[in-house]
Order: C-alpha cells, then sequence, then structure tokens
C-alpha cells in the first residue's frame, strides 16, 4: 500500500505511458500531427477496408514437355480507401502473389477538387494505358492479360509518379479524356521470360536523372453513344521510357530508350433492361526502340548486344452477358515476341458465372501457338470482401 | 523514334481545344436518376428546366449501365435529384465524383435527396452480406411507386428548386400547386381500389413493389429471391411453391426486368399468374408520366384482382 502523500508522483510516474495511448500532445513533435484525431469518432470517419481472393485450379499441357494440375492461391489482395479530407482522396492495394510476401501494388492520393474536371494522381499507381492496363489481374475478363499487353507492358505495369488528368465534353453524348503520366520508372515485366531459367541482362533506369529521362504516359479517350443503347469508345495511349540501360555481370549499355503505343476500340450492346450486354473490342500494340538484350556467354560474358526494333500485337474479344450473372466470351490475341520476333498466338474462350457481383467463378480454355505450344484449361474462383476502389478511369 | 515532349505538346493542345466549347445556359440543368423524377420536375418547372434523366425507365436499377451522355448532363447540372435510401448506390456516388461538378456534390443546394422527409419500411434490423447482396441499409427505396410518393417529390422539388433559382420561385410555386392538386384528384380516381383490393396476397420477385402494394392493402407472402439480390436455387423455387400452395397464393408480382426464368419456373410449379408491372416512368407504353404511370398500375391490379361480379382474368 502507498502512503497516501505519494499517489500524487506515482501518478506523474505512470503518466508519460498512458499520456502516449490517449494521443497526449506535448511541444516539439509535428503541430499537424498534434492535430489529427485523436478518437474514432464513428466508423464512416474511418476509411473502408476490402479484400479479394483470387486463386484456380489448371490443367495445362506444354507440347513435349509435363502437362498436369496445379491449384494457386494467385491473388489475395487487401484494399484501403477513404477520403482524407474535401479535396482528396486516396487508396491502398496491398497484394500477395502466390501467397508470397506481399508488396504494395498501388498507393495513392488523388486531388480531385482541382479547376474545371482535372485531378492529380500521386504515388504508386497502375499506369493508364488502353482499357486494361489499369485493372488489375483479377478483374479481367481472361485469366491472364491480354498476350501484347504482358509482352510488351507486363504482366502489371505501375510505377510511383503523378499523373495528370482531365476531361471534357465535346457534345451531350461525347465526353473526352486525357492523361499525362511522369513516373520514376515504367520498365515492365514484359522482357523477361518467367519460364526462361538462363539468366539475361537487365533493364535499369537510374535513380537520379533529368525530367526528360522520367517516363512518361499518355492517354486519349472518348466515347459516344451510338442510339439509345449502344456506346462506342476509342482510344489512343502511349509509354515512353527515354533513357533506361542494360546491365549484366558487369557489362552494360546506357542511353536507351523505348516506346509502346495503343489503340483501343470498345463497343457495347446493352438492351433496355441493361441486362443483357454484348461488347466487342479489341487493341493494337506497337513497341518501338531498344526492346531486348543479350549476352554473348552467360557465365563469362565479354559483349553485350542490344536489340533495336519494333513488334506489334494486337487482340479482339467479343463477351455476351444474356444476364447479370452469366457471360461467355472469346478473345483472340497474337504478338511479335520481343526475342527472337517470332509470332504468338493465344485464343481464350471462357463461360463466368456470377453468383452475386462479389462471387465469381470461372471456367476458360486457353490454346497458345508459340515456339512450345501449350494448352490450359481452368477454372478460377474470385471472391470480393467488403470495399474494392482502385480509382480506375474511363 | 517517337518524339515523347511534342506528342504530349500535341495531346494536351487538342483536348484543350474541347474546353473552350460554350456551355450557355438560358434553363436550369436538372440530372434526375430517375424518370419518374423527371416528370414531376417537368411538371413543375415547365419551360424553365432542361430535365434529363439518367435512367429511361425500362433498367434495372440495381445494375444499371451509366451512359456518356449521364457524364455530361452530370458536369453540367445545376441541380441533380435522386430518389434516396439508397436505390442509386451503384451508380450515382461514382457518377458524382466523375463529373466533377461542385454545383452538386451532397451539401450543397444542388444535391437533392428526395427520401428527406418520407418515411421508410423494411428497414434491415441488422447488416450483414449473410442477408443478402441489394441490401438497403435506409430501407426499402422503392417509394416513388407509392400512390403518396408525388406529392412527396414534388415538394421537395418545389423546395430545392426554389433555393436553387430563387428568381423563379413564384413560376415553381405555382407549377407545384397545379400538379399537387392534379395528383390529389388522380388518387380519389385511385383509392376505390384499395378498398376492393384488402387482403389480397401475392408472392413478388424482389421487395419492389411494396409501397404500392401495401396502398392498396395487398400483403407480401414472400419473395422469388430467396435474399435481395440473390437468385433462388431450384430448392428454394420448391419450398416457395409449396407454401404458396398452403396459402392458396396465385399471383407473382414482378417487373419487366425481373419477369425471368425463376419467375416463369414458379409460375408453372404453382399455376400462379404472373403479373407484370411497370417498376418506374417509361417502363411500359402508355407511362410517360408519373401519373399514367399510377394509372397503369391501378389498370392491372384492377384487372388482376377484378370485383367479383366482373370475373377474374388469369392471363
Amino acid at each position: 500500500m502507498l502512503p497516501l502523500r505519494l499517489l500524487p508522483f506515482a501518478a506523474f510516474a505512470a503518466f508519460p505511458l498512458s499520456a502516449q495511448d490517449l494521443g497526449f500532445q506535448s511541444p516539439g513533435r509535428s503541430q499537424y500531427f498534434q492535430r489529427l484525431p485523436q478518437d474514432q469518432f464513428t466508423n464512416q470517419f474511418n476509411p473502408a477496408f476490402g479484400a479479394v481472393f483470387d486463386g484456380f485450379l489448371d490443367y495445362r499441357d506444354i507440347d513435349g514437355g509435363d502437362g498436369g494440375f496445379d491449384l494457386q492461391l494467385r491473388i489475395l489482395e487487401l484494399n484501403v480507401s477513404g477520403a482524407i479530407d474535401p479535396g482528396a482522396y486516396g487508396y491502398v492495394a496491398l497484394v500477395s502473389e502466390n501467397a508470397e510476401a506481399p508488396e504494395i501494388e498501388e498507393a495513392a492520393v488523388v486531388l480531385d477538387r482541382l479547376p474545371g474536371t482535372a485531378e492529380l494522381k500521386i504515388g504508386r499507381f497502375f499506369v493508364d494505358f488502353g482499357k486494361l492496363m489499369q485493372t488489375h489481374v483479377e478483374e479481367l475478363r481472361t485469366l491472364e492479360r491480354p498476350l501484347p499487353l504482358r509482352e510488351y507492358l507486363g504482366e502489371e505495369l505501375g510505377g510511383v509518379g503523378v499523373q495528370f488528368d482531365y476531361w471534357m465534353p465535346l457534345n451531350e453524348t461525347t465526353p473526352v479524356r486525357f492523361s499525362v503520366g511522369a513516373f520514376s520508372s515504367l520498365l515492365g515485366e514484359g522482357h523477361h521470360h518467367e519460364d526462361e531459367d538462363e539468366p539475361e541482362p537487365e533493364a535499369e533506369v537510374a535513380d537520379l536523372k533529368d525530367f526528360n529521362d522520367l517516363s512518361f504516359t499518355a492517354r486519349l479517350t472518348g466515347m459516344t453513344e451510338l442510339g439509345d443503347n449502344a456506346i462506342l469508345q476509342a482510344g489512343a495511349s502511349g509509354r515512353f521510357v527515354p533513357n533506361f540501360s542494360f546491365a549484366f555481370d558487369g557489362l552494360a549499355e546506357a542511353d536507351l530508350s523505348n516506346t509502346v503505343l495503343g489503340l483501343d476500340l470498345t463497343y457495347q450492346h446493352t438492351d433496355d433492361s441493361g441486362q443483357k450486354r454484348f461488347l466487342l473490342g479489341g487493341e493494337y500494340v506497337a513497341i518501338d526502340g531498344d526492346l531486348s538484350a543479350e549476352v554473348d556467354d552467360p557465365l563469362a560474358p565479354t559483349t553485350l548486344t542490344v536489340s533495336n526494333s519494333t513488334a506489334s500485337g494486337y487482340y479482339a474479344f467479343c463477351d455476351y452477358g444474356w444476364n447479370p450473372r452469366w457471360s461467355a466470351g472469346v478473345q483472340f490475341a497474337r504478338a511479335e515476341e520481343l526475342e527472337g520476333g517470332s509470332d504468338v498466338e493465344e485464343l481464350d474462350l471462357y463461360v463466368t458465372w456470377a453468383s452475386t457481383e462479389l462471387r465469381r467463378l470461372r471456367f476458360g480454355v486457353t490454346l497458345a501457338d508459340a515456339e512450345v505450344d501449350e494448352q490450359r484449361a481452368y477454372l478460377q474462383f474470385t471472391n470480393f470482401f467488403g470495399a474494392h476502389f482502385h480509382a480506375t478511369k474511363w | 523514334m517517337i518524339p515523347v515532349r511534342s506528342t504530349l505538346l500535341a495531346l494536351l493542345l487538342v483536348c484543350s481545344l474541347g474546353s473552350f466549347a460554350s456551355t450557355a445556359k438560358e434553363q436550369l440543368r436538372v440530372v434526375t436518376t430517375l424518370p419518374s423524377l423527371a416528370d414531376i420536375a417537368k411538371e413543375i418547372g415547365g419551360e424553365r428546366l432542361r430535365v434529363d434523366s439518367i435512367a429511361r425507365g425500362r433498367e434495372n436499377l440495381h445494375s444499371m449501365p451509366t451512359r456518356p451522355s449521364a457524364l455530361v448532363a452530370a458536369n453540367r447540372a445545376d441541380l441533380i435529384v435522386q430518389l434516396g435510401l439508397g436505390l442509386e448506390h451503384a451508380f450515382l456516388p461514382g457518377l458524382l465524383r466523375a463529373a466533377k461538378n461542385e454545383a452538386i456534390q451532397p451539401g450543397t443546394d444542388g444535391y437533392l435527396n428526395c427520401a428527406v422527409g418520407w418515411e421508410p419500411i423494411q428497414i434491415p434490423p441488422s447488416l450483414s452480406r449473410r442477408n443478402g447482396v441489394d441490401l438497403h441499409p435506409e430501407g426499402n427505396p422503392h417509394y416513388h411507386l407509392s400512390v403518396r410518393a408525388g406529392e412527396h417529390i414534388a415538394d421537395r422539388l418545389l423546395e430545392a428548386l426554389v433555393r436553387r433559382d430563387p428568381g423563379s420561385a413564384k413560376a415553381y410555386r405555382a407549377g407545384h400547386a397545379r400538379y399537387v392538386e392534379r395528383v390529389r384528384r388522380a388518387r380519389k380516381r385511385w383509392a376505390p381500389l384499395a378498398e376492393r383490393l384488402a387482403g389480397a396476397r401475392v408472392v413478388q420477385f424482389h421487395l419492389e413493389f411494396d409501397y404500392l402494394l401495401r396502398d392498396y392493402g395487398i400483403e407480401t407472402i414472400a419473395t422469388v429471391e430467396p435474399a435481395p439480390g440473390v437468385m433462388p436455387s431450384p430448392k428454394d423455387l420448391a419450398r416457395l411453391a409449396e407454401r404458396m400452395r398452403e396459402l392458396e397464393i396465385d399471383t407473382i408480382v414482378t417487373a419487366a426486368w425481373s419477369n425471368n426464368r425463376f419467375v416463369q419456373s414458379l409460375a408453372d410449379l404453382t399455376g400462379a399468374t404472373i403479373l407484370e408491372l411497370p417498376h418506374m416512368v417509361g417502363a411500359a407504353d402508355g407511362t410517360d408520366t408519373w401519373i399514367e404511370l399510377q394509372d397503369e398500375l391501378n389498370r392491372r391490379l384492377a384487372k388482376r384482382f377484378p370485383a367479383p361480379d366482373e370475373g377474374r382474368l388469369d392471363h
């Protein structure tokens, strides 16, 4: 039992700990953080949390190689999103692929109360290229991103940067939007083929660089109504990497650049109820510049040779949803490989059943005609828990 | 090699040309989510308003596609009008964010939620995805189908129009008075049917016509959807069919958008008649106004539940 006269001292000694828990403010810390709310108000002031669980069971038959079944938890995504203040909102997408350590795929703040329709996005986010590169892989129509996008931009292409966005109406039924973005680096994963065991030169962008050496994106798109039930959207996109290098085991080739351009067209027809939907679309993608590099001997390299050329590809699809739950589609894609320049083709056929908008099951078949042909059948299951937000643009 | 900077500059130049497009305004631009709201706004404001509706009348409002014209209209609007109670939650917040029009954001005079002052029914006692998908935490939002809704919506619209355009307040009040008088006369026309239909029982596909059915004294025993937004399994349908037979319910109420194979299967199982009702202005021929919509609803209900001496039509 403490003597009564010692109680104030005992309380004082305990105070720093409880003060920290209660958000006690003391001089010398940032005035901004001291002014942050110290209680939780109601839950409506908290950001929205959501998660995505995406996996598949597949059977692959690889010509001249092994085939068999696999079961993968491909994506586990955690989303956080919410308003920051009246002039900005933010969102985060933390993704674990194949149950590996999670990575931040997107973490961006959007300043959305700029003059006119302007918006500024700052942080790490997916590039505004075509209709599909903003989209995370689990939200695509097909199991994988279309072949030319994978080959020239990567399975996913995000970077740390800033993007300016603006749209305007041309007439009562035709809005047009453009965006320009500047990124620290936008070298996708398309230069590498995961199945290849042999080490390859790595593409790199310098940490410190001139403004002109940042990577850039631009997109111009417009959509309009064709009658009461149809919408046509057309767009042009570009991704520019003006200065990068290839390096391998002490060898390097610098002052390299490449550019990817895309043209996309999407047509949508819905019935009067909005329940039945027909989609038809495609995208042409071309890459130009320094595309790949190789060394004479990976074990004892003496020269590194960069290939400067042009490659192109396209995909086209149609998708029919005969009610909000069921849809089926076909997609054909062709692309010239960056290394070797041979044509690769992919045909996707799929049927999707969404028991609700939060739960989806898809059966599909992918037939790949490449140097090594491959047939794949899969059953994909995707579940959305709670809020899901990525600030994607139309 | 494609020149990066000149490409970007050209893109900016081309796009900025559109910024100088004329947006001359003479009428107050009103955008409504439903054509029912658009009709009542036109009745009150007449030529002073240019009114556009996002929905056209036949859509399933739970999964409504928004068109480019809706984006443009919302961008240029002076007033946006929603029914509220979460009915438009799937498309309106995104549209408002994309439209970039400060004048119509929630909390401003340019944003009207017509549900203010309306007493909702069926507020869920608890909220969980276990309870369904198309859940409405604030209660059943389909109140525009109530015979009482015309006057309520007109009152909310009058308040908003006067706030937004006080210079035309006198004209709006006159338009409102004329419209409310017409609605009251119409309600006298609809009222006798309620006496006759009191106690009738139906099954609905979705809890969509509850306000209307309650106005007429009709009880909804169950829905074809086992939970809002969830499609029934064959077992669900069999169980519901059994219950309908036990309770001798022979009418399935549905909208055109939901008159689907599940409704047809249930009708086949039970021999019940499918009663398709228009769910908003424009959903059926002859429903170009809210009063015409109510006339048509009244006519179809009367036809399905005729007076004893009229004989009943099953199809």
